[in-house]
């Protein structure tokens, strides 16, 4: 299952990239999220972040892994638990003096919760829209 | 037969355009020469823009045979071309001073993803990005009057597409030509609220029509199975583009930042999964404004 969204703000993309590459900030701009704090590294390739996420009315803890960090360009992190893996992948484009940055988060549950997955793209589609506002005005008040 | 409906909207009246400047993008075929026709009909000096002068001359020497009294101008540029729509703005403004109707009628439907001079995706470049700087440069010329109004023909099926703002450049998927002028079309739709916002103060008002499926070369050419069926119910080009110089040069005007068919406003939407949220309305018109290097901000 994914959920695909773009967000185009009028901010230079470094900026944009340094705010969203910490995925820690994800704390405030991200309604699903309850917290994220790093665990480890210092935000590159292999920095991993301990995050907590509220899904359809409960919580959930997820450890993150970057898998993929090339500045100004592209972020990858792979999260993980029992049930879910999921995929959160950010790219980053200037577009005139502003950028434009996509947003791809990929899920895959694993064992009985998988039969389950078609019943959550309504909560899903909401969990998207929120990301979607809330990355919009945390980058406006960059 | 519209016409003799009894609650049909009166015509423009007679002259209302008289001493005005009307300027009709894609002007040498199908619905734009009618709309040439039209607003000269209605006393306006007509500005035709189109690609291919040759073309463009054949058409406003019939033009001139249908209405000797009128005075048809005729200009050269790719509106897909940011830099081609530069130039021509500034040759326009030194030429005239104001501009009171302005029609964004040219289209084109690629059968290959084609890329534009400044490298975007050729439907979006030719019905988004040119007419929205086209309209920008001009804004000093269409302020002057203090009530012009911006047209743009749009299509009913955006109706069928959801806004392109995950890929407005058509990268991903197999490009389909009807599907990218459908989604061009629907950006159109969607940046109405913002485009009547930020014109308003000049008092520039903005709308868009659709001309129903009407019986044109663009149909023709670009979709030849559903002309084929459709063509015994395909409107003519004056049934097509009544809604264009109505829109232009009704009294009272229309109000500003609607979508109209028959001189009626219509919905923006017909099926619910094509609505977008408030967010990527907003990031479709900042990539739009971005990409034309326009200030974004109202």
């Amino acid at each position: 299952m994914q959920i695909r969204r773009t967000v185009v703000v009028d901010r230079p993309v470094g900026p944009v990239f340094d705010y969203l590459s910490d995925f820690a900030n994800t704390t405030y701009w991200d309604p699903g999220t309850v917290s994220t704090t790093r665990s480890s590294g210092e935000g590159g390739i292999g920095t991993t972040y301990a995050n907590t996420s509220k899904f359809a009315g409960r919580e959930t803890e997820l450890t993150y892994t970057v898998t993929e960090f090339e500045p100004n360009q592209k972020i990858t992190l792979v999260g993980k638990n029992k049930t879910v893996t999921a995929t959160d992948e950010m790219s980053f484009q200037q577009v005139g003096t502003g950028t434009r940055v996509d947003y791809v988060a990929s899920f895959e549950f694993a064992g009985v919760i998988k039969l389950l997955a078609p019943l959550m793209s309504p909560a899903m589609k909401k969990l998207g829209d929120e990301a979607e506002q809330g990355m919009r005005s945390a980058l406006e008040r960059l | 037969m519209r016409r003799r409906l009894s609650n049909w909207p009166d015509d423009p009246p007679a002259g209302a355009l008289v001493g005005r400047e009307a300027l009709v993008t894609g002007a040498s075929s199908g619905l734009g020469k009618q709309s040439c026709a039209d607003l000269a009909g209605l006393g306006a000096r007509v500005h035709l823009v189109v690609r291919n002068l040759q073309k463009g001359e054949v058409v406003r020497r019939e033009l001139l045979e249908q209405l000797p009294d009128s005075e048809f101008v005729l200009w050269r540029c790719d509106v897909s071309d940011l830099r081609d729509v530069e130039r021509f703005c500034q040759e326009y403004a030194a030429e005239s001073g104001r501009l009171d109707v302005l029609v964004h009628n040219a289209g084109v439907m690629p059968a290959q993803r084609t890329e534009s001079a400044q490298g975007h995706e050729l439907a979006m470049a030719t019905h988004v990005l040119g007419p929205l700087r086209l309209t920008e440069s001009l804004r000093p010329q269409l302020a002057v009057s203090g009530s012009s109004r911006v047209v743009l023909v749009t299509s009913g099926g955006m109706y069928a597409q959801q806004l392109p703002v995950t890929d407005p450049e058509y990268r991903r998927g197999g490009y389909h030509g009807a599907t990218a002028y459908a989604r061009s079309k629907r950006v159109q739709v969607a940046l109405l609220p913002v485009l009547t916002r930020r014109w308003s103060a000049d008092g520039i008002s903005v709308h868009a029509m659709h001309p129903g499926w009407a019986n044109t070369p663009g149909v023709a050419d670009s979709l030849p199975l559903f002309h084929r069926v459709t063509r015994p119910i395909l409107r003519d080009n004056s049934e097509g583009a009544d809604t264009t110089a109505w829109l232009a040069a009704a009294e009272p005007p229309p109000p500003s930042g609607m979508l109209w068919q028959d001189r009626r406003p219509r919905p923006e939407h017909v099926v619910p999964w094509t609505k977008e949220t408030e967010s990527a309305q907003q990031s479709m018109w900042q990539w739009c404004a971005l990409t034309v290097g326009i200030e974004s901000a109202n």
